[in-house]
């Protein structure tokens, strides 16, 4: 039998429906919930994805009122259990603000995702970036499939996505404990150094962090958009331009995997190796 | 130098404010707030000599630009030192409630610098040294909570699930007041 996500739906949220076929394309089933269908109406999914977009409009502060909505007691049990648990974007923002991510510290808040700096302005910013997988990608279901040093073009659209902390050291125990599942990167995987390689100055060019158990991954961009070779620019720096460049005279060709699929086959992948 | 501060709020009824009254009475349980008003609080910072001269050009700045606000959504009060603001603007204490001011700024403040950038860069104001953005919540807590001020506390600052709304203390800094030092300016450095 497939696995199955469940897609939290939380008001403001416009991500959910690509985020399902993203899913679906790698072999595994997605249904949508609303934020407030009751705990028990809530099937015993195999995984979660909370999707990107706006939720309740990023009232107070991205993430942070979605992160004190009920739905999150189930996925708080839902990690105890070690099923996997993405937040893509927003979704990210809501499992930091709830402090499922990086859980180090028994339900405090360890992080934010703060606004992006270094543009020279302050507001929202999109565009396709570069990202690395960073060493021992088994850590976390998001790269369970994939290898250290793979680099993947995925879009980013956010305006609050710098990972930061106040806590000291709290970035070293990150990196030391290979938590730091992808940072951006320059297309030849060097280090982003300044906008817009480096699209939000992110600490350790962090876009996607997860918890101690490896098993709920908060990620800024957007792996959905990214899942079929027809979405990846034609014009970027990459191996995956150059596929979909190459595929252009078939459309069966285009509808093949592009980069943010490897995420999505991870997370099945996990989910399939557990006993 | 002189400072002015700009307080902005929606003609129309606040819809976050009402999001942070639900989720705050609602999902943590904080039964004992009564109202949450939220204000944008700009302070601007002159090279000037005069406060009349700082608080012309803050008024000039709002006639001719959207910057700060917008004249077909907002509505503003513009203050240089101590003294009344109009009572719409806050949550009062009354028989039954004491009334907290907590002003939330980020940090590493991009929208008060990027707006001093603009302000020097496209507006021709050299006159201008810096400018401050935070978002202050009124909040309206009855006296039968067991300690209103600590309340209005751990509402101001998120450290654990459920815990506080308003900051992120890893990257927004929190402070709270009574509504009459707010209104001293105790709390505008």
């Amino acid at each position: 039998m497939n696995p199955r996500i469940g897609i939290i739906q939380f008001p403001g949220v416009n991500c959910e429906y690509e985020t399902a076929r993203a899913l679906e394309s790698v072999g595994m089933s997605a249904s949508i919930l609303r934020w407030n269908v009751a705990p028990a109406m809530i099937p015993d999914f195999d995984g979660f994805v909370l999707p990107g977009g706006f939720s309740y409009e990023d009232r107070v502060r991205a993430g942070a009122v979605a992160a004190s909505d009920d739905v999150m007691e189930t996925l708080m049990a839902a990690a105890a259990d070690g099923k996997p648990i993405l937040g893509i974007c927003n979704g990210a923002q809501v499992l930091i603000e709830s402090g499922l991510v990086p859980g180090l510290t028994g339900g405090r808040i360890d992080l934010a995702l703060a606004p992006n700096k270094g543009m020279g302005r302050d507001g929202y910013y999109s565009n396709w970036v570069y990202v690395k997988v960073g060493p021992d990608p088994g850590r976390s279901f998001a790269a369970y499939g994939l290898k250290e040093g793979d680099i993947l073009p995925v879009p980013i659209a956010h305006s609050q996505g710098r990972f930061t902390s106040a806590e000291s050291g709290l970035f070293d125990t990150l990196e030391a404990e290979s938590q730091i599942v992808l940072k951006y990167c320059k297309a030849d995987g060097s280090a982003p150094g300044a906008f817009p390689d480096d699209p939000n100055g992110s600490e350790r060019s962090a876009a996607a962090i997860c918890n101690a158990s490896g098993n709920v991954v908060a990620m800024m961009p957007h792996p959905e958009r990214s899942t079929w070779l027809r979405q990846v620019p034609a014009d970027i720096d990459s191996v995956w331009a150059a596929r979909r460049n190459a595929g252009l005279a078939s459309r069966a060709a285009l509808e093949g995997e592009g980069p943010g699929a490897g995420i999505f086959r991870s997370m099945r992948a996990y989910i399939e190796r557990k006993p | 130098m002189v400072k002015t501060e700009v307080l902005v709020k929606l003609a129309a009824p606040d819809p976050w404010s009402f999001t942070v009254l639900d989720a705050l009475t609602r999902k943590f349980g904080f039964e004992d707030v009564i109202e949450v008003q939220r204000t944008k609080s700009w302070e601007l910072t002159f090279d000037l000599a005069s406060s009349d001269a700082a608080i012309a050009l803050t008024r000039e700045l709002l006639r001719t630009t959207t910057l700060l606000a917008n004249p077909n959504r907002d509505v503003w009060t513009v203050r240089c030192g101590p003294g009344d603001l109009p009572e719409s603007f806050w949550c009062s204490d009354t028989g039954e409630a004491c009334a907290f001011v907590v002003r939330v700024t980020d940090s590493e403040d991009i929208v008060g610098s990027s707006a001093a950038q603009i302000m020097r860069s496209r507006l021709g104001m050299d006159s201008v040294r810096a400018v401050r953005f935070s978002t202050v919540w009124g909040l309206r807590i009855s006296r039968a909570a067991a300690d209103p001020r600590d309340l209005a506390a751990r509402i101001a600052v998120a450290k654990t699930w459920r815990s506080g709304l308003l900051a992120n203390p890893h990257f927004q800094d929190a402070t709270v007041f009574g509504v009459d030092d707010y209104l001293a300016r105790k709390g505008v450095p």
